[in-house]
């Protein structure tokens, strides 16, 4: 579990620290504080720098290039945006790192450097480019690399480096070149941790059902489903279903919760579950990322979206319980007040001194977060004092 | 607004202060409207509770809070509830070991808002708000203030039921209040008909620590 993590030069913030971390911590702030950024780099530390996973939300904000290249289009994630200022030059670098709480540190850096003499052959590799490979003209038969980069941004975490990713045209990292690396590690994407990500438009219907098909059976799904019986006590089953394998026409438009059907008490016919709205889907996508994300890190954003504030007490309780015992840490952020009043509920006035619940408020203006304990947010609730 | 919610928060012992200092500062030129108080002051229940449950801290940290302070009475032994002081709020100010005559203001932590502690009277000697009081009254050598102090010791010695130390400053100070044109007077109301006066040189470092403190 981080304790402290840190952030230097990584997009609004030239510096940020969050400290005095716990099992489960709630971001708030104004709107553009960017406790969405926040977030983002904590999954990316986590992760070991795998810039992979901020691709869909990055093409989601439209931070992505785009060349027409003579052999079809590239497409890539455009690295100004990650950098503060958007500033990206050779020798800028994005900096992260965390302190554990058994002592350990951890840390990523994301430097741009000169691309290395010798191309990576997965780099030489790359579909679109072939066009432009040409005979260097030195008789030996290699073809040499004529991709313009602009430089190559070196992944290391702690004091390796793990990547190297060739920047292009518009300093842009090619999706393709992520695909390459896949390859070339054998298909297989490695996580230094298991990070999972809920965004605000809740979890993908894909990766859910994914999730619910391999707990089928097993200790987790009576967990799954105690925390669907938080919106609705009378969900007695859920299943994944077959039907969306078959029909993925008929589920692909519009449908965004599908794939799963419940049984209810007294009810005798099977119900899909978007029938029952959406803080079913929103709970559900919450028990279940938590029970992919064992061992590692969760990041929710808008956790209380979709959720009556009645629900939100036993949705932390549900939250801490399953994340205590899946060791899961948990980053989330909320703009309600409902929401962080409800933490109080569960967490502990005679807590230790370690907090397994806190509250961090960013604020552009100050380097670090203000870090409320268990004890201020109790404080906080019961004197109505304002952390947002 | 709630006393979570005001960006200028005050602490104090109880509801006297409570109704007693916005007459005090009105009257020294703090301009102090009801519906907008430029000061949320919140009455804790006692000294003791001041130090509960880090109530201060998390005070001190909420959102977009410009300053919190602190008045309570030395009490008999001033440098006791100092030193209390001192000591709870170490984790997040540095109080220094003596109180100073014009009272302490300083940071809270790193990029907190303004901390500030003022402890009744003068921050100097033993003794409660209504000490601070006997500063207001407009002329020590007034005969009929005299007979005040002299009635409520031959009340003492008539056992009279108030604590002898506690109590004498504030009996004493009622006791004058109800010999007034109108007798009976609550003690914010003899600040705001004059009967005590809030202009007095002595009040002025008093007045002074809240206006730096708030920026008032």
């Amino acid at each position: 579990m981080f304790e402290t993590f840190k952030l230097h030069n990584y997009r609004g913030f030239s510096e940020f620290e969050l400290t005095g971390l716990g099992r489960v911590n709630l971001l708030v702030g104004a709107n553009n504080s960017g406790k969405t950024s926040i977030l983002e780099a904590v999954g990316l530390l986590a992760s070991g720098g795998d810039l992979r996973r901020l691709w869909s939300s990055m093409r989601s904000r439209g931070e992505w290039i785009f060349h027409e290249r003579t052999r079809g289009q590239e497409t890539g994630l455009a690295l100004p945006y990650l950098f503060h200022g958007y500033h990206v030059d050779l020798g800028s670098a994005i900096t992260l790192e965390a302190q554990r709480s058994d002592g350990e540190r951890v840390s990523s850096r994301l430097e741009v450097v000169v691309p290395p003499d010798e191309y990576p052959r997965q780099w030489r590799q790359g579909r679109n480019f072939r066009r432009r490979y040409a005979d260097d003209g030195d008789g030996d038969g290699d073809r040499a690399e004529l991709r313009p980069l602009l430089g190559c941004l070196d992944i290391k975490v702690d004091s390796t480096v793990t990547q190297k990713l060739p920047i292009s045209e518009g300093w842009g990292i090619a999706l393709h070149d992520f695909i390459d690396l896949t390859t070339a590690r054998g298909g297989k994407t490695e996580e230094a941790v298991p990070v999972r990500i809920i965004t605000t438009a809740a979890m993908a219907p894909d990766e859910l059902v994914e999730i619910v098909d391999r707990i089928q059976l097993t200790e987790e799904e009576s967990h799954v489903l105690e925390a669907l019986q938080i919106v609705d006590k009378r969900i007695t089953q859920f299943r994944p279903t077959v039907a969306r394998a078959t029909n993925p026409q008929m589920f692909g438009f519009g449908a965004n919760r599908y794939g799963v059907i419940l049984r209810l008490e007294g009810h005798p016919t099977v119900l899909p579950i978007g029938t029952l709205g959406d803080g079913a889907w929103r709970i559900l996508g919450l028990a279940l990322g938590l029970t992919a994300a064992k061992g590692g890190v969760l990041l929710v954003d808008e956790i209380d979206t979709g959720l009556h504030y009645t629900v939100m007490e036993k949705m932390w309780r549900l939250i801490l319980e399953m994340a205590e015992r899946l060791d899961v840490q948990i980053f989330a952020t909320s703009h309600s007040r409902d929401c962080y009043e409800s933490l109080a509920a569960i967490a502990d006035p005679q807590a230790p001194e370690r907090s397994r619940v806190t509250i961090q408020r960013i604020e552009p203006a100050r380097p670090r977060a203000v870090s409320f304990s268990e004890q201020d947010i109790i404080n906080a609730a019961q004197r109505g004092i304002e952390v947002r | 607004m709630r006393a979570g919610d005001h960006p200028r928060l005050l602490l104090v012992e109880g509801e006297t202060e409570r109704r007693l200092l916005p007459e005090l500062l009105e009257a020294n030129g703090v301009v102090w409207s009801k519906d907008e108080v430029p000061v949320y002051i919140e009455p804790m229940g006692g000294f003791d509770k001041f130090w509960r449950d880090g109530v201060i801290r998390t005070h001190l940290k909420a959102a977009r809070r410009e300053a919190v302070g602190l008045i309570f009475d030395a009490d008999q032994l001033e440098d006791r509830r100092w030193k209390t002081a001192v000591s709870k709020c170490r984790s997040f100010a540095e109080l220094p070991a003596l109180p100073p005559a014009e009272g302490w203001i300083g940071a809270s932590t790193a990029e907190g808002p303004r901390f500030g502690v003022w402890m009744m009277p003068d921050n100097q000697s033993r003794g409660y708000l209504e000490t601070f009081l006997h500063f207001l009254v407009r002329d020590s050598d007034d005969p009929l203030y005299q007979h005040a102090k002299n009635a409520v010791q031959g009340a003492l010695e008539r056992n009279a039921a108030f604590d002898p130390i506690r109590g004498r400053d504030k009996a004493e100070i009622h006791t004058l209040l109800a010999w007034q044109q109108e007798p009976g007077k609550q003690l914010h109301d003899a600040i705001k008909h004059r009967v005590l006066h809030p202009e007095s040189d002595l009040a002025a470092p008093f007045v002074t620590w809240f206006r730096t403190l708030f920026e008032l």
